[in-house]
C-alpha cells in the first residue's frame, strides 16, 4: 500500500505552489505596488480634483500611469525623478504634499526639466525609481542627492557666482567671502593662485566620498558632512593635518562647505553656459592685479597674521617671522624681500609665490612689498664692515649664540633656516650684520650688540658672517676654504 | 455507473494531477515573466516633447520654425499645428520654399500642408501632436503623429 512515488508527488506539488505564490507576489509587487505606480495613482486623484477647467481636464485626459524620464544626452544624464515628481512644473500643485508639489521658486522657468533634467543641479541617482535609491547615500553612488540648502553649490557649473543674484545663493556668497577673509589661499591653490601647504581646491566638489578619510566621522558619510566636520576640526577628521581650526561659526561652516562643493570644473556643453560664465573663463586668463593689502590678506595672513609680531606655530613647530616688523622692513632691501616672496624659503613652510609657482602677478608682488614696507621708513645705511671674518671662529660663536634657535649648520629649528639658498643669495651682508647687531623687534631674535651689553664685537660679527656664508650649499666646501684663507691674515680683535 | 463515465478519481491520482498541474502552472508563470523582459518599460532616447512658449507669443497666421527641434509651428484661424521638418526620405532637414517645403538633399518637395508634390519622399511630412503644459506653454510631442488637418485650439 505504501507507494514510494507519493512523497515525490507531494514534493512537486508543494514546490510548484511555493514557486507560483512567489512569482505572483513578485508580479503584483512590481506591477501594482511599485512605489512610483502608487505615487502616480495618487497624482491621478489629485489631477481629478483639480480638473475644474478645460486645461485641467485636458491634462487629466493626457495623464498615463507610466515611467517618465528626462533623458539629456548633452549632459549625459537620464533622470526619472519626474516619474514621481509629476507636478514639478504644474503651477497648480503648490498646495499638495510631496512628491507631487511644484518646484519652488521660478527656477524651472529658465531651466526646464526637458532640457536640464534634475541631477545636474541636485545630484543623486537619476535612473532610480524609489526615493532611497535616488538619494543614493550608500557606497555605490559617487554624488548622492544634495540637501536642499546646499543645492546652490551647483549653480556655478554654468553661472559666474559673482553675477548671480545674492539672494539666490546666500551660502555661496558667504563662503566666497570667508575664503578670502580666512586667507585660505595662504595654503591652498584655487585657479592657479595660492600656497602649496594644502591641496589645491579646484576640483574639491568633484571628489567622491572614497577620496576622503571617513574613519573619524559619524555617519552619514557624505562629502558635505565630511567638509562640514573638517571645517570645524581639521585635525580631528584628518590626523596629522597641518590645517589650523578656521574659527568659524556653524552657519559659516555650512557656507564654506557649499563653496567647496561648488568647486567643480564640470564639463558641460557651451550651449548650457550662461554668458557670464564664458566671460568669467576668459577673465581668469587675464586676471586684474589685486592691491598689495588685498594680496597680503588673502595669501599671507593665515600664517603671518598681521605681520607685526612673530608667532610660535604649534603645528609647524617653529616661529613664523614678523614680516611687517619695523626692524625687518627698515633694513631688508626690496630685492631681498622680492627674492624671498618669489622663490619662497626652501626648508620652511614658506612657498614660492612667483608667477610660475604661487601664481601672484609681478605687479602684485611689487604691491605686497610696498604694503610690507608701509609700516616703517628705511633705516640709514650702516657703515660697511671692512673686517675680514674667520669662519672657524665664527663657527664656535655660532654654536654658542645662534644654533640654539637657528639649528646646527643653520638648518633651522624654531627660528628661520639661515642656511637656505634663497636667503644666502638674497640677503646682503649689511642686512645680516644689522640684524645680528640690533636684533628683530617683536621676535625672539635678540640684539647682540646692545650698548649696555655688547655680547659680540664687530670682529665677532664678521666671523659669524664669514661662517654663515659657508652655509650656502651652492658655494660648497671650496667657499669655506676660501673664506678661511682670506680671513686668516687679518685675524685678531679690532 | 456506465462504462462511458470516467473512472472515479481516487486520492492518489488527484495528487498526481494536482502536482503536475501546479508544476506546469509555475513554469507558465515564470515563462510569462521572462517574456516581458525584452520589452523595455522606458526607452533610453532623448526627450522629444518640446515646450515652445506661451500661445500668446504666436500671432494668428504666423509660422515659426524651430531649428533645434526640427519642426515648424503654424497658427491659423482654426488653431495651432506643427509640421516636422525632417524629410521622410532620408532624414535631411527640409527648408521652407515658396510653395511649401523643399529638401536640399534629394530634391523632395512638399506643399505647405506637408503633402508630397515631387521627389523621392515616400510619405508626407508628419503633423505632430500639439498640447499645452500645466503652466500654459505649448507643447509639441514629436513622438506622436496626428492626422493631417488636426488643429489645436487654445
Amino acid at each position: 500500500m505504501n507507494d514510494p512515488s507519493r512523497i515525490y508527488r507531494w514534493l512537486l506539488l508543494v514546490a510548484s505552489l511555493v514557486t507560483i505564490i512567489y512569482l505572483v507576489s513578485a508580479a503584483v509587487h512590481e506591477n501594482y505596488l511599485a512605489q512610483w505606480k502608487t505615487v502616480q495613482r495618487e497624482y491621478l486623484t489629485i489631477l481629478q480634483q483639480k480638473a475644474t477647467d478645460d486645461r485641467g481636464r485636458e491634462l487629466l485626459a493626457k495623464f498615463r500611469v507610466e515611467m517618465k524620464q528626462a533623458s539629456i544626452p548633452a549632459l549625459g544624464t537620464v533622470d526619472r525623478c519626474v516619474t514621481c515628481h509629476n507636478g514639478i512644473d504644474d503651477p497648480r500643485m503648490t498646495d499638495v504634499p510631496q512628491p507631487h508639489r511644484t518646484h519652488p521658486g521660478h527656477i524651472l522657468d529658465k531651466h526646464p526639466v526637458d532640457r536640464f533634467g534634475c541631477t545636474v543641479c541636485h545630484h543623486g541617482q537619476g535612473a532610480a525609481l524609489t526615493f532611497n535609491e535616488a538619494k543614493a547615500e550608500d557606497v555605490f553612488w559617487d554624488y548622492p542627492l544634495l540637501p536642499p540648502n546646499m543645492t546652490e553649490a551647483t549653480c556655478v557649473t554654468c553661472h559666474d557666482a559673482e553675477k548671480l543674484p545674492p539672494d539666490q545663493i546666500p551660502l555661496l556668497v558667504v563662503g566666497m567671502k570667508l575664503y578670502q577673509e580666512k586667507s585660505c589661499g595662504s595654503c591652498h591653490k584655487l585657479g592657479g593662485r595660492g600656497g602649496t601647504l594644502g591641496p589645491a581646491l579646484d576640483n574639491e566638489g568633484a571628489k567622491s566620498k572614497h577620496q576622503l578619510i571617513m574613519t573619524n566621522l559619524k555617519p552619514p558619510h557624505t562629502t558635505w558632512s565630511w567638509q562640514n566636520a573638517h571645517f570645524r576640526d581639521p585635525g580631528g577628521v584628518v590626523p596629522g593635518s597641518l590645517m589650523r581650526n578656521p574659527t568659524v561659526t556653524r552657519p559659516e561652516t555650512l557656507a564654506l562647505t557649499v563653496y567647496m562643493l561648488s568647486q567643480w570644473k564640470r564639463d558641460v556643453p557651451e550651449s548650457y553656459l550662461a554668458p557670464d560664465k564664458i566671460e568669467q573663463k576668459y577673465r581668469a586668463l587675464h586676471p586684474t592685479p589685486l592691491t598689495g593689502e588685498q594680496v597680503y590678506r588673502q595669501y599671507c595672513t593665515a600664517c603671518h597674521g598681521n605681520g607685526a609680531y612673530t608667532r610660535w606655530d604649534k603645528k609647524f613647530n617653529r616661529f613664523i617671522p614678523a614680516i611687517r616688523g619695523v626692524s625687518l622692513v627698515s633694513t631688508a632691501s626690496r630685492d631681498y624681500l622680492q627674492a624671498n616672496i618669489e622663490q619662497g624659503r626652501p626648508g620652511t613652510q614658506m612657498p614660492a609665490w612667483g608667477p610660475h609657482a604661487g601664481g601672484l602677478l609681478p605687479e602684485e608682488i611689487t604691491g605686497v612689498i610696498e604694503y610690507l614696507r608701509s609700516g616703517a621708513t628705511a633705516a640709514a645705511p650702516a657703515p660697511a664692515l671692512t673686517l675680514h671674518g674667520d669662519a672657524g671662529n665664527g663657527l664656535s660663536l655660532f654654536l654658542r649664540n645662534c644654533a640654539g634657535c637657528h639649528g646646527m649648520n643653520g638648518r633651522g629649528g624654531m627660528a628661520p633656516e639661515i642656511g637656505n639658498p634663497v636667503f644666502q643669495q638674497a640677503a646682503p651682508d649689511e642686512f645680516i650684520i644689522r640684524t645680528i647687531r640690533n636684533g628683530r623687534v617683536g621676535t625672539a631674535m635678540p640684539a647682540f650688540q646692545r650698548p649696555d651689553a655688547p655680547a659680540l664685537g664687530d670682529q665677532d660679527i664678521a666671523d659669524v658672517l664669514a661662517y654663515l656664508r659657508t652655509l650656502d650649499s651652492h658655494r660648497g666646501q671650496k667657499a669655506i676654504a676660501q673664506n678661511t684663507v682670506t680671513a686668516a691674515p687679518s685675524g685678531g680683535k679690532p | 455507473m456506465s462504462r462511458l463515465d470516467p473512472p472515479p478519481l481516487n486520492r492518489r491520482s488527484f495528487l498526481s494531477l494536482a502536482s503536475l498541474g501546479s508544476f506546469f502552472a509555475a513554469l507558465g508563470t515564470a515563462a510569462a515573466g521572462m517574456l516581458r523582459l525584452p520589452n523595455p518599460a522606458v526607452l533610453p532616447g532623448p526627450v522629444r516633447r518640446f515646450k515652445l512658449g506661451p500661445p500668446e507669443q504666436f500671432s494668428a497666421g504666423s509660422e515659426t520654425p524651430f531649428a533645434e527641434q526640427n519642426l515648424v509651428l503654424f497658427r491659423d484661424d482654426e488653431g495651432f499645428y506643427a509640421i516636422s521638418s525632417t524629410c521622410t526620405h532620408l532624414g535631411c532637414t527640409v527648408a521652407r520654399s515658396k510653395d511649401g517645403f523643399a529638401c536640399p538633399c534629394h530634391g523632395s518637395r512638399f506643399d505647405s500642408k506637408g503633402s508630397v508634390i515631387g521627389g523621392p519622399a515616400p510619405r508626407p511630412l508628419p503633423w505632430l501632436e500639439v498640447s499645452r503644459a500645466a503652466n500654459g506653454e505649448l507643447i509639441v510631442n514629436a513622438d506622436n503623429e496626428v492626422p493631417e488637418g488636426t488643429r489645436y485650439r487654445v
